[in-house]
Order: structure tokens, then sequence, then C-alpha cells
């Protein structure tokens, strides 16, 4: 368990700097300094992959198995060796999928780029994963299952599914690392978004959910604001989920229903979203005032904020006279980096300001004070990330369709790339406010972790993973 | 095949009710004056923990 901590925050650090360099690269293209290994479209994967699976991934295994076995009261399904196998393997695929980002191997498929040799070993980790979370449900002393839990083993079965389908290939030769996929065409590209847009609809949403519905009624010490709400937005989620996938491929070879389904239950799922949204704010009426002391539950709460703007911007940005403009533009970058960094890092950040003084027996963190830099620092980069990429994604969109009195396109692409570049910049720098806002966390956390001696010897009778 | 089709798309019908049945049912029985207390009970599950 706390090594799942170390590992996240670990993982965050690394994301975001390989996140800076990319951004510097958009800036100043000679930074690849001309080496293949170097290159945008390899770092960018890396990139994308430690943000999401590394740095998520981590801290859900982590957070997952602590939740589970509090709110089940029983200890974990296959005990320490099982969780320690789940933690460690995961880490493994890390390293392997990431180690083959900058060999150059890679499927092509975005955010499924591990070829079929790491794509094996990950589903042997994940149904490890699935058998210790599912055991330790079915051998339960609580009667009820607590809904974090559903939002949870939601994440794992159908991250499972969508691995599977969507990575189905044929090696070349088991001592070769090439592999061609079962689907093509237009199939190919639907399977693909129906994976793509259900790891952000599972992995970086309901998992997500789940630690909120964990944590922040825990750090604000009342119950969830409505327990029904809670349960009607879960089934809600995972009704409409599943299909929004195609608005990734408006304007495309894709049969024209398929696109308008994908928009129509795009659109429709502003209701869960709200509705969660408005759950977990409503967690906190009558202490509010907690937000000026604890600046850990600050940033679960602003987290839950930008969950709710970037439900309500991702709708939005699927219907399709939108989309028309957006797609294709750094909007989308934008409205990704609202729900990663606004969403997910905020909401990790606020759980692991509550967790590591928990699991480290420590009264609290070492220093509340830079807690609320890290809070500011993180929010200022967000902010100026954010604003760069509507302006510079809705000005590319709008030089890209822009007509002169003849007809003919008024800009060449170049010239859209040249009036990109003040805003990469500035996104440049949301990027590292935000990577300061980590490492002030990390120092934090080193601090809080070597604490007093004497606090080490605590008893406890609390049922937490070995280690 | 013709068959097969037909009966593809009566089963694409059934299943479009049927889950949105499911659907409504979830959500009435989330709602039910009944389960009140219950829910509330459970709410509390994350507090109680740390016996």
């Amino acid at each position: 368990m706390r090594a799942s901590m170390v590992l996240t925050m670990f993982w965050g650090i690394a994301a975001f700097a390989v996140g800076v360099v990319i951004a510097a690269q958009l800036v100043w293209p000679q930074l690849s300094f001309d080496s293949e290994y170097l290159t945008f479209g390899r770092l960018r994967p890396l990139h994308t992959s430690a943000a999401i699976f590394a740095f998520g991934g981590t801290a859900l295994i982590g957070t997952a198995f602590h939740i589970v076995q509090r709110t089940c009261r029983a200890r974990l399904f296959g005990g320490a060796p099982l969780g320690w196998f789940v933690l460690l393997g995961y880490q493994f695929f890390i390293v392997f999928a990431a180690t083959g980002y900058l060999l150059g191997i890679t499927q092509s498929k975005e955010y499924a780029e591990p070829e079929w040799y790491v794509d094996l070993w990950l589903t042997v980790v994940w149904v490890a994963y699935l058998i210790a979370y599912l055991g330790t449900i079915l051998k339960r002393e609580e009667p009820h299952i607590y809904v974090a839990n559903w939002f949870y083993l939601a994440f794992i079965i159908t991250i499972a599914m969508l691995h599977i389908v969507n990575n189905l290939s044929v090696p070349v030769s088991f001592g070769g690392t090439k592999s061609y996929g079962a689907w093509s065409g237009v199939q190919d590209a639907m399977i693909q978004w129906w994976y793509g847009h259900n790891a952000v609809g599972f992995f970086l949403t309901a998992a997500f959910l789940g630690m909120m519905y964990y944590f922040i009624p825990k750090a604000a010490n009342r119950p969830v604001y409505s327990y029904r709400l809670s349960i009607v937005h879960f089934w809600s989620l995972v009704f409409l989920y599943i299909w929004a996938g195609p608005h990734h491929l408006h304007y495309t070879s894709l049969p024209d229903w398929a696109q308008t389904l994908g928009m129509v239950f795009s659109v429709m799922l502003w209701m869960p979203s709200w509705g969660g949204m408005i759950n977990g704010l409503m967690t906190l009426s009558g202490a509010w005032d907690k937000l000026r002391t604890d600046p850990g539950l600050r940033f679960s709460v602003t987290a839950v904020g930008f969950y709710g703007m970037s439900t309500f911007e991702g709708p939005v940005m699927s219907i399709k006279a939108v989309n028309s403009l957006s797609h294709y533009t750094d909007w989308t970058i934008g409205h990704v980096h609202s729900g990663a960094l606004g969403w997910v890092a905020f909401i990790v950040f606020g759980t692991m300001y509550y967790l590591v003084p928990v699991l480290w027996k420590r009264p609290g963190m070492w220093s509340t004070r830079l807690i609320g830099w890290h809070y500011w620092i993180a929010t200022l980069g967000i902010v100026l990330y954010i604003t760069a990429m509507w302006v510079s994604g809705v000005m590319q969109g709008l030089m890209w369709r822009a007509y002169d009195e003849l007809g003919f396109l008024q800009y060449s692409f170049v010239e859209t790339v040249a009036a990109m570049q003040p805003f990469y910049f500035i996104r440049m720098l949301g990027g590292i406010l935000f990577l300061s806002g980590g490492l002030i966390m990390t120092y934090n956390m080193w601090r809080t972790v070597r604490g007093e001696r004497e606090a080490l010897t605590v008893g406890t009778t609390r049922p937490a993973l070995a280690a | 095949m013709t068959m097969l089709a037909s009966l593809g798309e009566l089963l694409s019908t059934i299943w479009t009710v049927w889950a949105v049945a499911v659907f409504g049912g979830i959500a009435f029985w989330a709602w039910r004056p009944a389960n009140r207390m219950r829910f509330e009970d459970d709410a509390q599950i994350p507090l109680n923990d740390e016996r």
C-alpha cells in the first residue's frame, strides 16, 4: 500500500516532466536533437502512458486494495503475495511498454500502443487484479457492497474487456515484436475508439469516482450527500458511456447513424456526470469551512469541479457542428488536460494528502502550508494550460476553414503552425507550474514519511495490506 | 439470411426495451421510500470502517 503511494508519486513526476519536455519540443522543435529516440512521436505516448496508466493506474490499484478491504471488512483475497504481484506486475507492464515506445515498438493505436507481448503480460496481471478484488468482495463481512467498490469493479471488468478485444492481433513471429491487428478498416477505427473512449469512461472516470465516493466522505468526515443518487449515478454512467465512442470519428467513413448515435449518447452523459458532481460537492454541505483548513480536501473538491467542467465541455464537443471546428485541433488537447490535470491528478493529490499520513501513521502531512502552495501553483498551471489551448484550438480550427473571396483556402498549414507558437509557450509554462507543484508535493511527502521515530511504533488493527 | 437479419433486428429492439426497463427498475429501487433507511445506513460504511 505504501509502495503504491511512492510509485504513484514517482510516475506522476515522470509523466509531468515528459509532458513539459514535449511541450517544449512543440515550441522549439530542435529539442529532439535529431535523435530518433527523442522525437515527439515516441515521447508523446511515453507521456500519455506515464500519466494515465503509470500515475493513474498505480494510484487506482493502491486505493482499490485500500478501499475494498476497509469497506468489506475483510483482508485482501490472496493476501499480501497476490497484492504485491498485481502492483509489481503492473510496474513491469509499464516498463515494458515505455521501453518499447522509445525503441519505436508500437501498434500505433492511441492509448493502446504496446505490442502483443506487453498486452499478454498485462492481461495476466489484470486477471490477478480482478481475482484479488472480487475475491475480497465475495468474502466480505459487511453485508452491503459500498458504492465505491461498484465503480472500481466496473473499471476492472470493463478495462479487461476493452483491452482484450482492441488488442486481438497475430504476431508475425514469436521472436519479434511486430503484430497485425485482427480488425481492419472502419471496424478497426470503431473498435479503437470504443476502446479509447471507454478507457476515458471507465479508467479515468468511473474508477476515480470510486476514489471520490470513498475519500471525500472520509476527509470531510460525513457520509456522501445522497447514497441513492450515487446508485443512479453509477448505473446511468455504465449504461450510457459504452455508446459514446463514435464521437471520435465524426465526418469519417464511419456510417452517419453511428456518428449520430455516439453524439446523442455523449450528450445524455451530461445528466449522470452532473448528478455525480452535485453528489460529490454537496457532501461538503455544512462542512465547507474545512476547505479553509484542509488544503488536501480542497484538491478533492476542486477535482470534482473540474470533473463537472470537463464533462460539460465533452458533450459540447461531441456535437457534430462543434466537432467540425474542434476536431484535430488543440481544443481537444485542452479538454483532455482539464480532465487529466484538473480531475484525475487533483483527486489523486487530494487522496494522497489524506492517505499518506494514514498509511505511515503520522498525525498529518509534514507541512499544510506547502499543500496550499502546491494547490495554487498547480491550479494556476491548469488555467494557463487550458486557456492557451482553447485560444490556440479555436484559432487553428477557424484558420483551417477560412476561404478567400475566390474560394481558395486563406491560410497554408504552416501559417497555422506559426500562429500557434505563442500559445504553445504559455502551455509549456502551465506544465512547468504543474510539475513544480508535483515536486513540492514529493518533498512534503518525503518529510512526512521520514517523520518522527516514536510515531512508528503505534500499534493498529487496521486490515492494511502488509507494507 | 433475411430470416437472420430480421431476427437480429427484433433482438436489438427487445434489448433496448429490456435495458430501459432494467434501468427504470434500478431507479425505482433506489428511490423507493421503503429503502430510505437502508441506504442511509449503507452511506455510513466508509465512516465506520476504522473498527
